[in-house]
């Protein structure tokens, strides 16, 4: 038995294809300092790439290279969506190339998968599996992602921003952390491309906002009938001066529904605001001190 | 205008705007402060303030007595929620924390005088104080500004004009050394006693205590603070659900929990039976479901 790998085999030539796929990938990603934790950026234009906005911090500007041997490149944040935990930056004079990006419809669970990173500037990857692709869902802060890329990689740190590709090297989504500090989320390039027009045209992704803090609470029993679910969302602080303060809504009330959508968690309410037209009024049915009250509220914009 | 002058306004000018939300409590011959925290008349105080049972009386900011109707109490947190209909009142927002060193008044009507108000700063977070028969008080905001027993009930208010604590209790030996209700805790009592007029909490039988994790555990649980088991009741709904002494609690009803306060909030919230209890043991992430029926609050 030969200790050397033999040329043709079927191993070394799959070792190949992902080696292959990690360069070609990993010329369209870039490593981002900003922190304490490097983490990567994904190219969307030929000066602009998208990044794990939490991996930054407060930082507005910052620090890219685009390989271990080149120049340290100025870049500035775009706009940053912290809903979908993603930051759009452009890097100053820089004529990056732009990968092949896929959407997400007519990917195969099952399939391969490769995350390229490029923490401190040299290029890693991981081999993974595409476990599913899931329908449209919420964040918990409300961002919309349009498919649920469930992508199965060893839990080790250092993906954040990192670019998930397929077996032909087409960049399929970016690596995020979206759902709290450890657990991952691959946003998928519809998003993305939604998400870059967005910051591109505003700065920001603008959502609806009502200016209350809420948690989730249980209705009394012999108000459930008159609600028409069990959940709700107990109201513990109002913004002076926004919507809802101008609505009348209260410390101690109890929202249970918003614009006709039950709001059971803090998920319904956010999905409700994002989806809500800025200016528009909505009708809020609230409990308040045993009785169940309607109030007008006018959607703003988050300040 | 030197620096300390313009403190000196600025403080004139905060405790002017707060006052106005800042109403006498009395009932009997006991007097206390109160808090108005909605503009349709909701006030938070202490427990120990309107607990006889006689006829709640309420001093406006105006100097007007205006009686009260008391909505509901909770002895474990000594906080209670009363009521007045007078038209125009002020309230003041209850704050998301209270940071160690920022500056505090402590507005309250001690000894009857119309008003009083003294500052200092937040000497400590998340202190814990033995109460009345064998309860314990947790996540206390520690002061130095003074509290005297007629500010019982009255606001303990920082900078931005946010209420951070409920002042609520004096070591009669100690100097120096005031003891409020955080607003963190007073947030959640207080909207469920004007919700609901009780709170109903839920025993599963455990002494614990708010930990701090290591680097290495919170990386591995993604949290930076759980809740340590010390001691397990014997045929309690934590020992039927299997919990052990050294158990880190990381979550109860799918939420990840910081504090033994979060737990009970979490449990009063949700107001269920069955209470989903994430556990940390041995390196392990564990689910555990507990069985822990209402109480009332004695």
């Amino acid at each position: 038995m030969s200790s050397s790998p033999v040329p043709d085999s079927l191993a070394a030539s799959l070792s190949g294809c992902l080696a292959d796929v990690t360069e070609s990938v990993g010329r369209s990603v870039v490593s981002v300092t900003a922190r304490r934790w490097p983490s990567s950026a994904v190219v969307q234009g030929p000066d602009l790439a998208f990044t794990a906005a939490h991996s930054l911090g407060g930082a507005s500007r910052l620090a890219v290279r685009t390989s271990p041997e080149g120049p340290e490149l100025a870049a500035a944040v775009v706009g940053r969506d912290p809903a979908l935990d993603v930051a759009l930056l452009r890097i100053e004079g820089a004529r990056l190339e732009v990968p092949r990006w896929r959407p997400a419809e007519g990917l195969r669970p099952g399939s391969l998968v490769l995350a390229v990173a490029r923490p401190r500037a040299a290029l890693r990857a991981r081999l993974g599996l595409l476990a599913g692709v899931g329908p449209a869902f919420r964040t918990p802060w409300g961002g919309r992602v349009e498919a649920g890329l469930d992508v199965e990689l060893s839990p080790r740190p250092g993906l954040a921003g990192a670019a998930v590709a397929d077996a032909e090297g087409q960049v399929v989504g970016l690596v995020v952390s979206g759902l709290g500090r450890t657990r991952r989320m691959v946003l998928p390039t519809g998003t993305l491309t939604r998400v870059a027009e967005e910051l591109l045209a505003h700065g920001r992704v603008r959502r609806g906002y009502l200016g209350v803090g809420t948690q989730r609470v249980r209705i009394p029993g012999p108000l459930q009938g008159a609600v028409g679910h069990d959940q709700g969302l107990l109201v513990v602080a109002v913004e002076p001066g926004s919507p809802a303060d101008a609505a009348g809504l209260a410390f101690g009330d109890v929202l249970v529904e918003l614009g006709g959508t039950p709001t059971s968690d803090v998920g319904d309410l956010l999905g409700t605001l994002a989806d809500a037209k800025v200016g528009e009024p909505l009708l809020a049915r609230v409990l308040r001190a045993g009785a169940l009250h309607e109030r007008s509220v006018t959607v703003g914009v988050r300040p | 205008m030197n620096g300390l002058a313009a403190l000196s306004d600025e403080l004139e000018r905060l405790v002017a705007r707060a006052s106005r939300a800042v109403v006498g409590v009395e009932q009997g011959r006991g007097a206390g402060t109160g808090v108005v925290l909605a503009r349709d008349g909701y006030l938070l105080t202490n427990h120990h303030v309107v607990g006889s049972g006689r006829a709640l009386r309420v001093r406006l900011p105006d100097g007007a007595a205006v009686k009260a109707e008391l909505v509901g109490s909770d002895p474990p947190t000594d906080l209670a929620v009363a009521r007045v209909r007078a038209p125009g009142l002020s309230h003041l927002p209850l704050a998301a924390g209270a940071r160690v060193g920022e500056l505090v008044v402590a507005i309250g009507n001690p000894f009857r005088f119309e008003r009083s108000v003294s500052l200092g700063i937040v000497s400590a977070t998340d202190r814990s104080l033995p109460g009345r028969g064998g309860a314990v008080f947790e996540g206390l905001v520690q002061t130095d500004a003074a509290i005297n027993p007629g500010n019982s009930g009255g606001p303990l208010v920082n900078t931005a004009g946010e209420v951070v604590g409920i002042n609520t209790a004096v070591i009669p030996w100690a100097q120096g050394m005031g003891f409020a209700v955080s607003s963190r805790t007073a947030t959640w009592v207080t909207s469920v006693l004007i919700q609901r007029g009780v709170i109903e909490r839920r025993r599963l039988g455990v002494a614990a205590r708010s930990e701090a994790l290591a680097p290495a555990v919170s990386e591995a649980v993604g949290q930076a603070r759980a809740v340590r088991v010390l001691q397990v009741s014997q045929a309690s709904p934590a020992s039927d659900a299997g919990m052990q002494e050294e158990d880190l609690v990381l979550g109860v009803h799918g939420e990840p929990v910081a504090n033994v306060d979060d737990i009970h909030r979490l449990m009063v919230l949700r107001g269920t039976d069955a209470v989903p209890i994430a556990v940390w043991r041995n390196g392990e992430r564990l689910h555990l479901l507990a069985m822990a029926g209402a109480r009332r609050a004695a």
